[in-house]
């Protein structure tokens, strides 16, 4: 049951995932990228990463998505009539994702990894505390760079709207 | 997306999609070797992800006000 849910979450995040590279339309591409994640988010539930398709739910559409939408929503007075040619040079795209997918591909089958994952495939669950445990006593330099990476963040947007308003 | 397309949106939506399939590639090779490791790296990546996005939909606002318009290629004019 757990492995056939994988399999249509996983195909489903595929699928939007190209629907969202083919759209012109920047609001379908945004809703196909909604899809995508909660998919995503979704095969990491069902293969025992709770927390982490949590996290992923709240970041990404709590923040990320509306995030976009407020981008689309922002910039809807633009005339959008040259979205059509967005396609600069799709064949060259084509070609060098062709090319990604075959390395990937071989990388994966030459590697003994997908063995070691058919044999050792378990959707145990790996709880918060642990998670949380290790994050604070053994990553804990990271998670001070991470914060201090999110504090530069809100100190560049602010800056950006400041250059703005001075534009004005 | 990050090729072909000239709309800013879209190249950072390819951009997420990307971080998005490097995550399942970390937890796909965590989940061979029976480690939760991949759950934290993917916090970061998220937290990451999140500071690129909000950064680069600041610069699409201000490429979109200052320029007046959409297109990837006009953001070198931004520094003039």
């Amino acid at each position: 049951m757990i492995n056939f849910l994988i399999i249509i979450f996983s195909i489903i995040s595929i699928l939007s995932a190209i629907l969202c590279a083919m759209s012109t339309k920047i609001i379908r591409s945004t809703f196909f990228f909604g899809v995508t994640l909660f998919s995503i988010s979704f095969v990491f539930i069902s293969i025992g990463s709770n927390m982490l398709g949590i996290v992923q739910i709240l970041l990404y559409t709590g923040g990320t998505l509306i995030l976009f939408l407020f981008a689309v929503i922002l910039t809807a007075d633009w005339d959008f009539e040259n979205l059509s040619n967005t396609f600069s040079t799709p064949i060259n795209a084509l070609i060098i994702s062709f090319i990604f997918f075959l390395l990937m591909s071989y990388v994966f089958n030459s590697s003994d990894y997908m063995n070691e994952l058919s044999k050792n495939f378990s959707t145990f669950s790996i709880s918060s505390e642990k998670i949380g445990s290790d994050l604070f006593n053994q990553w804990y330099v990271l998670l001070e760079i991470a914060s201090i990476l999110l504090l530069a963040t809100i100190i560049g947007c602010l800056a950006l709207l400041k250059f703005r308003r001075e534009e004005k | 997306m990050l090729l072909s397309k000239k709309h800013i949106l879209s190249v950072l939506i390819g951009i997420e999609l990307m971080l998005n399939g490097i995550n399942l590639i970390f937890i796909t090779v965590a989940k061979a070797h029976q480690s939760y490791m991949a759950d934290i790296f993917i916090l970061f990546i998220l937290v990451i992800t999140a500071c690129e996005v909000a950064i680069g939909l600041a610069i699409f606002i201000l490429n979109q006000r200052i320029n007046k318009t959409i297109d990837i290629g006009e953001l070198g004019s931004l520094k003039d």
